[in-house]
């Protein structure tokens, strides 16, 4: 009881950023020297981490949020300002920046709960929470909750590495959150599916987000922290393809929810429909339009006919068409995007001096002929075919375990074709050394 | 229904994005890390080049290079390294699709030797950060550093030695063309060596004399063998800086050198021996003996002095100095040493030692090669 009571004591009394720096495995005032892209906060705040610590927080933030449902079940209203729920970020934030302060850690106590109390004066004369019990209920939970989660923070401090269970544990919540939900009117069912969903993708992507930046902070730690990598370099490399996903997905996101993808797949669906019909019709020697016995021959809006009517071997055939017209869509949108980027390229060669003793010059190279994605020049007309021809017998050699050089001539090629696969391929080589080299 | 086709997608996309690093995110790099120069002196700074090429286009998130160093070889920043017995150097490059990243290091010569690097990987994830790929690489580069040179000062003792060696009268042959100096007119004189302008001076005869016909020309053997039961190689790498930079001064003043060793080529394993005229050949040949000493790999057992010295001194019928550096004084040598002397070579004994050791009775000379002993101090201790 006595050491408990001592280690209490130490904790209060102890400088909160040194605890904070100490727990994380760093120096104390570490972070001073610390080449970090907040380093003017640094004299206030404990940078380091604050990124992965503020999206942490966010993660439970949502978890809080999607947990108010489940109090309001216990409710007379239900739906009680959803997204007013959110404005619970502004005591995150303060919460976050409270438990991060250069200061004794028995000051932060004082600053949470005056973050706390702040927070419900901002409800109570800004919104319209505190008219009714419910909503006083619910809002009070989503705060209460997050106060918690501080003050374990404080009292467990966290490792500069993510921890996946929090948001694991986060995960599982929202999707347990479904089971009572389920039992609510149809009505709001439907509504709270949909802001269930919302928070597991948000959960998601904050998820991925600390990940990517805990991983490369702390898994790189010390070449993160030199003086003399690229790191601002090296760093952005991984902005980018965090921009990148969240981008996409985001974007995904967006069309899923604007696009009208059921109207805009029974009008293309009606339209699939008409082309096999004709298609159909051309062969058929009955000369009947209908041989595919297709029910539909009003658009879709004027025809009230289930999509459960259309022959289901020409729903997969559609489904198939959409599935690769879109992959096809998508890599031409990959492509343009790589390329778009490609001429953002600052220029080709940088050369930096990062310390007296180290140079580094990074620079452009052009790409090898054939290694650029694009298929090899192989000819046109009855040239491309034979090429073609004696290309792919060659790889299938090289598969089967043939000792090819670029260097061999083309007989020389088919001999190791030959004693590889068995095979004789001394047609095709006389044919091809007619073609490339006349 | 919609969270878990969500989960899925997440997880098919991951899955391809993690097989496309694995299987190409090592393919078309190239990687290589050398010295900048093949032979360097002491104490030289050069550089050490990484040089990291990514020929596809796929980009790496980044790539980490680690190399190991020989202690012989310091780094000047040493961010980012950590001593054991080798130094051991993590390097993050940039490798963005079709790139090329260039480091250069600077790095201090600190010890004789022929190097290399022993081991070199390269290291990279996928974008996700999920998985780590790596690879070893065999790099072809090696670096040569030269012994350490001898200031002319710690030098002269022994320069001064040597030079009274090789121009003592020995035989009765004169060289008509190096004058010694004027003295008086004895009978067996002859009168052509009368200096008539010395005479009328004098009052009297006086004669020229001239210095003897010699060709100035020194056997330099080198003595590897250890010197104490520790097996101790200070005074050895002593030695080899001494024969280096003596014969560096002698090819400076024309003396013609050839040089002999019981010493090991770290690589081929044989021994060290050049008998061409360095004299001759110039800077190249002491150049090349720079590096033949560089070569010279310590843990290798000697072969045996005696025998070197039986063959190349003893059956040689020749008047040269004989110039032999041992730090070794064990009673084979030194018998070897008295046969010499017994069959009329001209010997000098260099003997390089801590200048903190007194000299004992097992070190002291025996009577016959005391004349031709001279010890050569080393400041500190061994």
């Amino acid at each position: 009881m006595i050491k408990k009571l001592k280690r209490l004591k130490e904790l209060l009394f102890a400088i909160n950023a040194d605890r904070i720096v100490t727990s994380l495995g760093g120096e104390i005032d570490a972070d001073n020297k610390n080449p970090s892209p907040l380093k003017s906060l640094s004299r206030i705040l404990v940078t380091r981490g604050l990124l992965v610590d503020l999206l942490s927080s966010l993660i439970f933030m949502m978890t809080s949020v999607s947990l108010s449902v489940l109090v309001e079940l216990y409710t007379p209203q239900k739906d009680i300002l959803y997204n007013l729920r959110y404005s619970v970020v502004i005591l995150v934030v303060l919460f976050l920046i409270a438990r991060r302060l250069r200061v004794y850690t028995l000051a932060v106590f004082p600053l949470h709960i005056l973050s706390f109390a702040g927070y419900l004066i901002f409800l109570s004369t800004a919104t319209p929470v505190f008219s009714s019990a419910s909503s006083i209920v619910v809002f009070v939970t989503v705060a209460v909750l997050n106060f918690a989660y501080s003050i374990i923070c404080i009292a467990r401090p966290r490792t500069g590495k993510l921890k996946t269970d929090g948001a694991l544990l986060s995960l599982v919540t929202n999707i347990l959150l479904f089971i009572p939900v389920y039992y609510l009117d149809e009505g709001i069912r439907v509504l709270y599916y949909d802001r269930l969903f919302f928070n597991i993708y948000g959960i998601f992507i904050l998820f991925f987000i600390a990940r990517q930046i805990s991983e490369f902070e702390d898994g790189y730690y010390h070449s993160m922290r030199s003086s003399i990598m690229p790191i601002s370099r090296i760093r952005n490399q991984n902005y980018k393809t965090i921009i990148f996903v969240v981008g996409g997905s985001l974007l995904a996101m967006v069309m899923l929810v604007l696009v009208p993808i059921n109207f805009l797949k029974k009008y293309l669906l009606y339209y699939f429909q008409r082309f096999m019909e004709w298609l159909f019709s051309h062969f058929s020697s009955t000369g009947n339009k209908q041989v595919l016995g297709l029910m539909h021959d009003l658009p879709p809006e004027l025809e009230e006919a289930e999509e459960g009517e259309v022959p289901a071997y020409l729903n997969s055939l559609f489904y198939v068409v959409i599935a690769v017209v879109v992959i096809a869509f998508v890599i031409m949108i990959i492509r343009f995007i790589i390329d778009a980027t490609k001429n953002l390229n600052r220029g080709n060669e940088s050369n930096t001096q990062l310390s007296e003793f180290v140079t580094d010059t990074i620079e452009k190279v052009n790409a090898e002929s054939g290694s650029n994605g694009r298929r090899n020049n192989f000819g046109k007309g009855h040239e491309r075919a034979v090429r073609k021809k004696f290309y792919a017998a060659v790889k299938r050699g090289i598969h089967k375990g043939a000792n090819i050089n670029r260097s061999d001539s083309p007989w020389e090629m088919a001999s190791a074709v030959k004693s590889a696969t068995g095979k004789s391929i001394d047609e095709l080589t006389q044919e091809y050394e007619e073609v490339r080299y006349r | 229904m919609t969270i878990i086709v969500f989960i899925i997608l997440i997880g098919i996309l991951t899955t391809i994005e993690l097989r496309i690093y694995m299987k190409h995110a090592l393919r078309k790099l190239d990687i290589d890390v050398h010295f900048s120069q093949e032979v360097a002196n002491f104490g030289d700074t050069i550089d050490v080049v990484e040089i990291a090429q990514n020929n596809k286009r796929l980009p790496l998130p980044f790539l980490i290079l680690k190399f190991e160093t020989p202690l012989a070889i310091k780094f000047l920043d040493m961010t980012n390294v950590t001593i054991t017995d080798n130094f051991y150097r993590e390097d993050m490059l940039t490798m963005g699709a079709h790139s090329r990243h260039t480091r250069k290091i600077k790095v201090n010569c600190q010890a004789r030797g022929f190097y290399t690097f022993p081991r070199v990987n390269a290291s990279t994830s996928d974008l996700l950060l999920i998985k780590k790929m790596g690879k070893d690489f065999t790099p072809n580069s090696s670096i040569t550093i030269l012994p350490k040179i001898i200031s002319n000062k710690e030098l002269q003792p022994l320069m001064s030695v040597t030079f009274s060696e090789t121009t003592a009268r020995r035989t009765l042959l004169t060289d008509p063309f190096s004058f010694a100096g004027i003295r008086e007119y004895q009978p067996t004189d002859p009168m052509r060596s009368i200096n008539w302008t010395a005479s009328a001076k004098a009052g009297d005869f006086m004669v020229n004399t001239n210095t003897s016909t010699s060709d100035r020309h020194i056997n330099l053997f080198l003595n590897l063998d250890f010197y104490n039961t520790k097996k101790s190689d200070a005074l050895l790498e002593k030695s080899i800086s001494l024969a280096y930079s003596y014969m560096m001064e002698l090819c400076n003043q024309g003396i013609s050198v050839s040089f002999f060793s019981n010493g090991k080529d770290i690589v081929s394993g044989s021994p060290v021996s050049d008998m061409s005229d360095s004299a001759s050949s110039g800077s190249t040949s002491i150049g090349q003996r720079g590096i033949e000493l560089a070569r010279i790999d310590l843990k290798k057992p000697a072969s045996s002095m005696t025998e070197l010295l039986e063959e190349y001194c003893l059956k040689n019928f020749s008047d040269n100095l004989n110039v032999i550096i041992s730090a070794n004084y064990d009673e084979k040598f030194r018998a070897s040493l008295s046969k010499l002397i017994t069959n009329g070579k001209r010997i000098l004994w260099i003997m390089p030692c801590s200048n903190s050791d007194k000299l004992s009775s097992k070190m002291e000379p025996e009577a016959d090669i005391a004349p031709y002993f001279h010890r050569w101090e080393v400041v500190g201790r061994d």
